[in-house]
């Protein structure tokens, strides 16, 4: 018997730590809202946080802002839900949104930005204009279309940062109007 | 039954004790490791850690984004307060200079939105900020880290954000 719960015990004690682990380290998106293919989770960056979450965003976004002064959203899909994948195009278009600066930057699947030489791993407000715009994330540029290269992301992602939003942001991020991301074609297709 | 009702109940309670005990220990040990890190990398700067702007291949931590300047001090408030000067972009870029505890919370922020001039002075302190000059900012734990950001952009001079940014001071009061 007492070697049973022993056993028992240490069983345990390696499924607690592994599940934990794997929660964290795992493939598992912070889920929160969902708009389109953005999701976004209101306790980022705040103090009263629940311990997964805080876990998670440790790992995959340490030092993020509170939501006064920045909103994140981040798409993992495609607008029809598919995951985004390195060897596909994407047009990526949208217009300007209520807060004060934006910003797009794509990341490889480990969460680093994506080591291709490129030097297309982010776009904003400056670049894309106030008005309605037109960009595209695909492993090689397009003629003149503003570019988030995705060449050596894998399974990539991409952060919207909202700088300084304002109330509708905060108050109804489901309702936004945010960018879409449509998949045009894949590998020998493009 | 209770031959193995007593093993599966202690296999599950183990189970969810190390299950909580790991979810809430990986915030400090991820944050212990990166205020080891900007630590020894600042000292030769006064402290403060002025990293060059995000590129490829001089990537430390996960999702930093490069439109970003990032300037970052590690602090302990065991041995007294610490002064920190925050210097306001010219430009008129978002910038923030945000506080995190040593389990990662974000427990205050200040940006430019409340700058009243081109510099703020901060005093951060374990104790309440009572009634003396300045903005006193009381930290939960003794440990953490400091960071400043400020935007740039495709039309930032990048020479002189970075000259301005160098105005982020985080200067320790010995015996406060």
């Amino acid at each position: 018997m007492i070697w049973r719960s022993a056993l028992a015990i240490l069983l345990g004690l390696v499924t607690g730590i592994a599940a934990a682990l794997f929660l964290v380290f795992g493939p598992v998106e912070i889920g929160g809202l969902k708009n389109g293919p953005w999701r976004s989770n209101e306790n980022i960056g705040a103090s009263d946080a629940g311990p997964v979450l805080r876990a998670i965003v440790a790992r995959r976004g340490l030092l993020a802002l509170n939501r006064s002064e920045t909103v994140y959203f981040t798409a993992w899909e495609d607008d029809q839900g598919r995951p985004l994948d390195a060897d596909c195009r994407y047009a990526v278009s949208g217009q300007d949104m209520p807060t004060r600066w934006w910003s797009l930057t794509l990341y490889a699947e480990d969460d680093f930005l994506p080591r291709n030489g490129d030097d297309a791993h982010a776009l904003t407000r400056t670049d894309l204009g106030e008005g309605e715009w037109n960009a595209i994330a695909a492993p090689e540029p397009f003629g003149s279309t503003p570019w988030l290269s995705t060449r050596n992301a894998g399974t990539f992602a991409i952060t919207l940062r909202l700088y300084h939003p304002e109330d509708v942001v905060r108050d109804a991020p489901e309702s936004l109007s945010l960018p879409s991301v449509q998949l045009l074609d894949c590998g020998s297709d493009s | 039954m209770t031959r193995w009702l007593v093993p599966l109940a202690l296999f599950l309670a183990a189970a969810l004790a190390a299950f909580w005990f790991t979810l809430n220990a990986v915030p400090g040990m991820i944050m212990g490791k990166a205020m080891d890190r900007i630590s020894s990398t600042a000292a030769a700067s006064g402290g403060v850690l002025y990293a060059p702007r995000l590129r490829e291949d001089n990537q430390t931590i996960v999702r930093a984004s490069p439109d970003i300047l990032y300037s970052v001090c590690a602090f302990d408030l065991a041995a007294g307060d610490l002064d920190i000067t925050v210097p306001w972009p010219t430009d008129g870029n978002y910038a923030s200079v945000s506080f995190y505890d040593a389990r990662t919370n974000n427990f205050a922020v200040i940006s430019d939105r409340e700058a009243e001039g081109a510099l703020t002075q901060l005093r951060l302190s374990l104790h309440s900020p009572g009634d003396g000059p300045g903005t006193t900012i009381q930290a939960p734990t003794p440990q953490g880290l400091a960071l400043y950001r400020r935007v740039i952009d495709a039309e930032t001079d990048l020479d002189a954000a970075d000259a301005e940014r160098r105005a982020f001071t985080c200067t320790p009061l010995s015996g406060t």
